[in-house]
């Protein structure tokens, strides 16, 4: 177990670490805590240990979850709290890792993050999903497992909370691809379909709503306002030619895993070969039905997040780059899909 | 192609999650030339162009871990501010208020 740590980091000399362990409850340091031992430079440059009793409006702090290779962050302010991204290798760690910042908004020597108080949860008005592989989203797959075997009716995203994506481009042709990812992705590892949209509404109490983003878009998460800087509404030809390489790519896959007899990758080459003319398709990546009794939580069974293998086969090709393709071993082991 | 990246107003925090080197070009040019706070770097921090070395930011924190991506985190990052990964700091928390920015680590 380690200690908490702090630092001022606009201190002139913010590599210093300090420990703010003694942190009381009224937000004043007690006897035994440290800071980054100058004081005086700290507060001539307003960068008091003080001050971490007072917020303006525009406060707000940010947490970057130790879950792994994946991504589980939040944000709280006084005006609210989001989740940006809840995943993890497991998907049990993403759990834990909420069930840890959320034991900090509780003032206990050591284990207390004082300006982290403004989190009422572990309840959130915003998600956001900022890219459907499944270190991004697999903690929300295990609660609501977890949830379904236990009978809880607990809220993740507070009913009324909307959940954020990233808009799949127009251009139909990049529509396909994504798609054919898609399906590539459900034949691999076996998820059932639409699932993150049902796990979204499977952790809330009341309905929730979607919406997409794309560069431009302005929102506000947890009360602060956020630019969203990706997607394009469009790609350019530069993108995509990348996606077209990528197809190629896809053809020596299937290629070679005809070679090898491989019928799992070639059923997954096969789904990406298929044509479709609905250009509504991608979105429903995530549909989210109506209420969680629709969510359908009995197919969200497979406890795929526990096995490291199959982790790596779970994560969705949606937006893998042609390097990360090429790195990762599905042309020379066969069966390996990575994407972290 | 379906990444997210997010940038906060008025204090800068950055959310790159998992967006493509090569993309890189496209978004610095809302990035370059302001003070951020924090910057959450792209692909577990194993992605960084040349572009993203312009940045400048209070912190940079890298959430990874073992057993792939560790190895590929690129040290470059700290030349943009203080460089901090989740796999050897633990969790990480930011403050970012009027005066300036707090950030706590806890291995735990």
């Amino acid at each position: 177990m380690g200690c908490l740590t702090a630092a001022y980091v606009g201190c002139p000399d913010h590599q210093r670490w300090s420990n703010l362990c003694q942190m009381g409850r009224d937000d004043k340091v007690e006897p035994g805590a440290r800071d980054c031992g100058h004081d005086q430079a700290c507060r001539s440059s307003g960068l008091t240990r003080r001050q971490l009793a007072f917020c303006s409006v525009n406060d707000f702090a940010v947490g970057v979850a130790s879950v792994g290779a994946g991504y589980t962050t939040f944000m709280a302010s006084e005006h609210g709290a989001a989740l940006v991204d809840f995943g993890a290798p497991r998907g049990r760690d993403a759990l834990r890792a909420l069930e840890r910042f959320s034991e900090r908004r509780h003032p206990r020597p050591g284990h207390w993050w004082p300006w982290w108080r403004w989190w009422p949860g572990p309840e959130f008005t915003e998600f956001v999903v900022s890219h459907p592989h499944a270190d991004h989203y697999s903690g929300l797959l295990r609660l609501a497992r977890v949830q379904s075997a236990d009978g809880r009716q607990e809220s993740l995203i507070r009913p009324g909370g909307t959940f954020f994506y990233p808009m799949v481009p127009r251009n139909p042709d990049a529509q396909r691809l994504v798609f054919f990812l898609a399906e590539l992705n459900k034949v691999i590892s076996a998820l059932p379909k639409n699932v993150l949209g049902r796990a979204v509404a499977a952790t809330s109490d009341g309905p929730i709503r979607g919406r997409p983003l794309k560069r431009g878009d302005e929102i506000e998460l947890a009360g602060i306002h956020v630019d969203v800087l990706w997607p394009p509404p469009m790609l350019d030809e530069r993108t995509m030619a990348r996606l077209r390489n990528l197809v190629r790519e896809y053809e020596q896959i299937a290629e070679e895993a005809a070679e090898r007899g491989d019928e799992r990758l070639i059923r997954a080459v096969e789904a990406v070969r298929e044509p479709t003319d609905d250009l509504h398709m991608t979105e429903r990546l995530y549909d989210i039905p109506e209420d969680r009794e629709q969510s359908g939580l009995s197919e969200i069974d497979e406890d795929f997040s526990e096995d490291g293998n199959r982790s790596d086969l779970i994560c969705s090709m949606i937006g893998v780059s042609m390097l990360d393709f090429a790195s990762s071993g599905i042309r020379s082991r066969g069966e390996r899909i990575c994407c972290g | 192609m379906l990444w997210l990246v997010l940038s906060t107003r008025p204090q800068r925090y950055v959310f790159l999650g998992d967006l493509d080197e090569s993309l890189h070009p496209e978004i610095i040019g809302d990035l370059v030339d302001q003070d951020h706070e924090l910057l959450l770097s792209a692909h577990h921090g194993t992605h960084l162009g040349p572009d993203l070395l312009r940045l400048q930011s209070r912190c940079v924190v890298s959430s990874v871990g073992p057993p792939r991506l560790d190895r590929r985190v690129r040290p470059e990052y700290a030349s943009i501010g203080t460089h901090l990964r989740t796999d050897t700091a633990g969790d990480v928390m930011v403050w970012m208020h009027g005066t300036g920015t707090h950030l706590a680590t806890c291995d735990c």
